[in-house]
């Protein structure tokens, strides 16, 4: 059978496009390679910057979706694009031929032991902020030995705007999340210092500056403009953080019972993108005709990107991708027939 | 006992760890707004005393707010109090008032 869009990728911009597509009357196939679909989104606890659990989000969205005729493909993980002649391959040897491909292959977190610095895999009490999230979603914020931290620091930028590990790149939405993860360590342990060490803070959302704002004033989150240079961990497992307050300009000093590292995404499926003659930015994300009114159209007729395959996106970048990369398909198969 | 004119030196870090903020908390509660400050420099940008020395008021009250109060004092009294900073301030904090707390806490 030949699907009208093929998704490859089974996060919220994908289930997205297939609610959107079903709409228009057009038969998707998503192709997930893990055994669920949610993507990144389903390991969260809650979204900025007004604090909707995820699970909300992700529940409609799977509802919504459920009731569409959409095949959901899981474990099929695509190895091989045929641009031209559109046809999907996947490791699982089946084959899919469609009218027009979704990439939806979204983003890898960056790996944090690259930044040895920072002691990720060594030291005892240093998580991500991915790991970060589970422990605000089961509610137990604790250290490795189990005690209820008195200190939490936040670092920003871990594996974004860093040369050093090939990651030129804002990652965008880790400013966000840090602050709405300090809020939430605050809300949940009062008693709790938070600390966020940064380069710049980036709220470029609607109420994120907002968020920012009720961080530093009510919630009292100690803001530190630096870039942590080093980290060592004590005989009592806390972790010693050194940086600058470029603020002062003067080296500051703090021990921490836990720190979360904020990290970045990064590009994947580079190999497979690649043979199939899509154009590529420099940091390995997916590369559109333009990021402005082109910015789901790839350089190949009948292939669309959308979500996090192109750049770092947040939750409702991603969803309107989905919605103007369908009405583009549309157009394009109508033209097609 | 010989001198043998060894020293050890201090750190110049400023240690978060045994830092006492029993001043600056003192200063946040005259305006809480302090807390949101975003470090623009606006404050200092538009001070008529750092035109014509060294003060940087910016510099001054992030200082404070890290419990670092070397100096703060003599820093201080090069504000004329002419209040230019309140007006530009965008995260609307009344610098003046913080001004008048730093020298209410550290004129003692």
């Amino acid at each position: 059978m030949i699907y009208d869009i093929v998704i490859i990728g089974g996060g919220v911009s994908a289930i997205k496009s297939a609610i959107c597509a079903d709409q228009l009357g057009l038969k998707c196939a998503i192709l997930e390679k893990g055994d669920k679909l949610g993507g990144h989104v389903s390991g969260l606890y809650k979204l900025f910057p007004h604090d909707v659990p995820a699970e909300e989000v992700l529940g409609r969205l799977l509802d919504d979706l459920s009731k569409t005729s959409a095949d959901v493909f899981l474990q099929h993980d695509v190895v091989k694009i045929d641009s031209d002649n559109k046809k999907i391959y996947t490791a699982n040897e089946s084959c899919f031929e469609a009218k027009v491909i979704f990439v939806a292959s979204g983003y890898e977190l960056f790996d944090a032991s690259l930044k040895q610095e920072y002691g990720y895999g060594i030291f005892d009490n240093v998580v991500t902020s991915y790991e970060f999230e589970t422990m605000l979603k089961n509610g137990e914020i604790k250290t490795h030995d189990g005690r209820t931290p008195e200190k939490i620091a936040f670092l920003h930028c871990v594996g974004s705007r860093d040369e050093k590990v090939m990651q030129n790149h804002c990652s965008k939405v880790c400013c966000v999340t840090a602050v709405r993860q300090a809020i939430n360590v605050r809300q949940a342990l009062p008693q709790c210092k938070a600390y966020c060490f940064y380069m710049d803070i980036r709220m470029f959302g609607a109420g994120y500056e907002e968020m920012y704002r009720t961080a530093q004033q009510d919630y009292q989150i100690h803001f530190i403009r630096g870039r942590v240079s080093e980290t060592s961990e004590n005989i009592d497992s806390t972790i010693t953080i050194k940086a600058e307050d470029t603020l002062i300009s003067k080296p500051i000093r703090l021990a921490v019972d836990l720190m979360v590292l904020m990290v970045g995404m990064c590009s994947h499926n580079q190999e497979m993108v690649e043979n199939a003659g899509l154009d590529v930015f420099k940091s390995g994300f997916l590369k559109p005709i333009n990021t402005l009114d082109l910015g789901t159209r790839s350089n190949k007729n009948g292939v669309y990107y959308v979500g996090c395959a192109s750049a770092p996106k947040n939750i409702n970048e991603s969803l309107n991708d989905a919605a103007q990369a369908v009405f583009a398909a549309q157009q394009y198969i109508n033209q097609i027939k | 006992m010989i001198n043998w004119n060894y020293q050890l030196l201090s750190s110049r870090h400023i240690d978060l760890n045994i830092g006492d903020f029993r001043k600056s908390i003192a200063i946040f509660s005259e305006d809480e707004r302090l807390r949101a400050c975003i470090g623009c420099g606006g404050c200092t940008g538009s001070c008529t005393a750092a035109a014509i020395t060294d003060f940087n008021f910016r510099k001054l009250h992030t200082l404070i707010r890290r419990g670092d109060y070397t100096n703060v004092k003599n820093e201080i009294d090069k504000c004329m109090l002419c209040g230019k900073c309140t007006i530009i301030c965008p995260r609307g904090i009344n610098t003046r008032k913080v001004v008048i707390a730093i020298k209410k806490y550290f004129t003692e």
